[in-house]
């Protein structure tokens, strides 16, 4: 049992380092199941409001279902400690929760929403709201994610959420723009996270407020982006018939 | 003599197996079944299509290779669309009757182009990450050809074509070599035997698709080139250098637009 586990626990550790996720096929779509390294984190992120970022849920985690304790060894397999393990576990978890509310259809506040910046704010908010319960530990957290050592693996995290958040908000975006959008989600998630540790506001209004001024803005970026565009486009033609002009005038 | 019928029995399905004529196949079975128990007959004829069946997971290669295609040939009907755009702005009021001619090409490509512009997205493949380099480069190789003349315009077109055409057969011999996924039925979730499996279900629709997109462009690709050299493409005067040049340059292009 330990060594299925240990084996299906590698084809979730190990990622690839590039920071966008690859091709989502449509029609192959049988997966292998759930390991047994993800069966036990689900299960700590219950003890996470209490005891915070610590091995200590790991540990409960395994009494709870009744494994033997020694299996806590599976859940570093990588070289990543414990803690870190738990974070990103739970970064990827409440993504995980965010993409299933966005695909369902029953969430019908999302889906009456058509304008795409309206949306990725919509989904932000959403995002941060899964950080209530686990407010208080949510700066230890955050200290794991930016140890120089897992930066990589935070910044991916980062940026699949990013990447969900647009994708669900209906971006189609074909060119560079594509990478702009993306940049500029993570930004905006990553400034409101950091705003949202120090609110004070009942229910977090502010943040909210805070997310909505940021979408705001960058929705303004983009169409400055645009109308620059189409300005020199405009002007580069104009320029072109003019040289044809002269040149015909000789 | 029941053992000799017996093995005789068991290569006629292997070879029925692999070859693919499946009625054949199924009668086989089923005549061999109901000597065991005629009870089976109705699990034995059932016949599975694209509806009853689904796919195993693609592999790690398999997808980045599948994400690679996409993003390659996205920025390749980039290039072409921005080419023909380039030739066109350049030639279509000099040579009034080519103007139909580079019409018909330029929009092929643009169609070309939205529909991997929609698979990127749908796939959620990034796109390359050098595409304004990729439209600058395109637009500016299709305006100077066509400036030196329309015999240069057309031996950049031949060029181009060449390398896209081959680069397109090198894609399909992999889709069809290398994306075999385990198929099961959907309603009991239980791994087809290989002798189940038919033409029609032995590649998922997903994969079958994009070769047959593929295929289509490829034709339509070749079709230009055609046209191209009945245009006068090989009256350009550096004929070679010309389009062994820019052959070089695409294939530069290629290499760098599927990984970055």
């Amino acid at each position: 049992m330990i060594r299925t586990g240990i084996r299906a626990s590698r084809s979730v550790v190990s990622r690839p380092l590039t920071f966008v996720r690859s091709y989502q096929s449509k029609d192959h779509t049988i997966s292998n199941g759930e390991s047994l390294e993800s069966k036990i984190l689900t299960k700590s992120l219950e003890f996470v409001p209490t005891y915070g970022f610590n091995s200590t849920c790991i540990t409960k985690a395994i009494r709870e279902l009744n494994y033997p304790d020694s299996l806590s060894s599976i859940i570093n397999t990588d070289g990543s400690s414990p803690e870190f393990k738990l974070v990103s576990y739970w970064l990827s978890h409440s993504r995980k929760i965010l993409e299933d509310h966005a695909k369902d259809p029953q969430s019908k506040e999302f889906h009456s929403l058509t304008n795409q910046y309206e949306r990725v704010g919509y989904l932000i908010k959403k995002r941060l709201e899964l950080n209530e319960p686990i407010i208080k530990h949510l700066t230890y957290g955050i200290s794991q994610l930016i140890v120089p050592y897992n930066i990589t693996k935070s910044m991916e995290e980062l940026h699949n959420l990013s990447d969900d958040i647009a994708f669900y908000a209906g971006d189609e975006s074909n060119d560079f723009a594509w990478y702009s959008k993306r940049m500029g989600i993570s930004t905006i998630y990553v400034t409101s996270e950091l705003y949202q540790l120090t609110d004070t506001s009942s229910n977090f209004k502010n943040t909210k407020k805070f997310v909505d001024e940021k979408v705001s803005h960058f929705q303004g970026l983009g169409s400055a982006y645009n109308d620059v565009e189409q300005w020199s486009a405009f002007n580069a033609i104009s320029l072109i018939n003019l040289i044809k002009s002269q040149l015909v005038r000789g | 003599m029941s053992m000799i019928s017996k093995s005789r029995v068991g290569t006629q399905l292997a070879k029925c197996s692999r070859s693919f004529t499946t009625s054949h196949c199924r009668f086989a079975k089923k005549s061999k079944k109901s000597s065991d128990s005629s009870d089976d007959l109705e699990e034995v004829v059932k016949k599975y299509h694209g509806e009853n069946v689904t796919y195993g997971e693609l592999s790690k290669a398999q997808k980045a290779y599948l994400d690679r295609v996409i993003r390659v040939d996205q920025a390749g009907e980039l290039g072409a669309n921005y080419i023909y755009m380039g030739q066109y702005s350049v030639l279509a009021n000099k040579y009034p009757h080519l103007k139909p001619v580079l019409q018909h090409m330029w929009d092929q490509e643009i169609h070309h182009h939205n529909t991997f512009n929609k698979l990127q997205t749908q796939r959620r493949v990034r796109p390359s990450l050098l595409t304004p380099l990729w439209k600058i480069g395109a637009i500016g190789l299709g305006a100077s050809t066509a400036l030196i003349g329309k015999e240069a315009a057309m031996a950049c077109t031949v060029a181009v074509e060449t390398v896209i055409g081959g680069h397109y057969n090198q894609q399909l011999r992999v889709l069809m070599n290398q994306y075999d996924s385990p198929i099961y039925d959907k309603e009991t979730g239980e791994k087809l035997a290989e002798s189940d499996t038919n033409k029609e279900i032995e590649t998922s629709p997903e994969i079958e698709d994009l070769k047959q997109t593929i295929k289509t462009f490829r034709d339509q690709e070749l079709e230009h080139l055609d046209t191209a050299i009945q245009h006068d493409a090989e009256k350009a005067v550096p004929y070679i250098v010309l389009t062994e040049g820019i052959k070089l340059v695409c294939r530069a292009a290629i290499w760098t637009a599927e990984r970055v």
